[in-house]
């Protein structure tokens, strides 16, 4: 029984973040998939995986191979590479000066339902544009956060054993060229945009420490850079 | 030996349905408790199902393509 007169407080998590910095796409989803089964496991708090990938275009569980535009020999022209993705989701660009969020979370934690978990990531990437004097956007029907008609971050999840993978992508100062090769998830009728075409260039240090000041007071939760994480043998500092 | 049923889990409160995209296993399989055994997904959401026991698998209920209910039974395993 709880103290009379005593408000009940909720336990704050403890996040661990780590960035991998500019990694190859495939390496990172290694690292984000032994990360999600020691989260799963319980060998570690649950994680928030920063990173900049090359360009690849990856084709979620929903995807549509019309979606892409480009030739094959087009994309290898460009550098652009394919990647089928287990998570949600349709067609999606990364590609450097983009930031990329792996949310590796028990996301019964923090919201009731996967959906609810999906919201407030957007709702991170919604806080973060306001402090760039930016309004970000949900448009009804469509997931992601728009500024105007034009989406700037999108998201996809995939759910297992109760911890989430992927998560969202954020775009700064990519080539936006390269969206000319896809229909970004399926959205023909919408744009896309990043903080530089709208007249921000913040470095991406900045808005990844922003994302993780926002990420704190959505989700409630402590995050804490991760230290021990050894990667192919040697330890990598957050 | 004892069947246990593999439900679709209810990772998603008002989202009743997901689509099932992909068995993993086939009747026969030997599997462990926590093997994915198949893929579903959902608006923006992949989701694995896993198997809630070590055991063989005795039936597949469903078909690939299937819209399947929450909490839907969807396979049995032979533990």
């Amino acid at each position: 029984m709880r103290a009379k007169g005593r408000a009940a407080v909720k336990l704050a998590n403890t996040v661990e973040w780590l960035d991998l910095g500019e990694i190859n796409y495939d390496d990172a989803l290694s690292i984000q998939c032994e990360l999600h089964e020691a989260c799963w496991r319980n060998t570690r708090p649950d994680v928030l995986i920063f990173q900049r990938n090359e360009p690849v275009i990856t084709c979620g569980a929903d995807s549509d191979q019309d979606h892409i535009l480009w030739e094959d020999e087009r994309l290898q022209g460009a550098g652009i590479k394919k990647r089928a993705v287990p998570r949600g989701g349709g067609v999606s660009y990364h590609g450097p000066g983009q930031m990329v969020v792996s949310t590796v979370l028990h996301f019964l934690r923090y919201r009731k339902t996967a959906h609810l978990f999906l919201r407030a990531v957007e709702e991170v990437i919604i806080r973060l544009l306001n402090s760039y004097g930016i309004e970000g956007l949900r448009i009804e029907g469509k997931s992601g956060v728009f500024a105007g008609n034009d989406k700037i971050a999108a998201v996809g999840l995939a759910l297992s054993h109760l911890v989430t993978m992927h998560g969202v992508s954020l775009n700064i100062c990519p080539d936006m060229n390269h969206y000319d090769a896809i229909i970004a998830c399926g959205l023909s009728d919408t744009g896309v945009t990043s903080l530089e075409l709208l007249g921000r260039t913040p470095p991406y240090d900045e808005v990844r420490d922003v994302f993780i000041s926002n990420f704190a007071d959505v989700f409630e939760a402590i995050p804490v850079p991760m230290k021990d994480y050894g990667i192919q043998g040697k330890t990598r500092d957050a | 030996m004892a069947r246990i049923a593999v439900n679709v889990p209810d990772f998603a409160e008002g989202a009743k349905s997901v689509k099932l995209r992909q068995w993993l296993v086939k009747i026969g399989d030997d599997v462990a408790k926590d093997d994915v055994i198949a893929e579903a997904s959902t608006d923006k959401i992949r989701v694995d199902i896993e198997s809630p026991a070590d055991g063989k698998v005795a039936a597949l209920l469903a078909e690939e393509g299937d819209r399947v209910e929450v909490g839907q039974t969807i396979a049995e395993i032979e533990g």
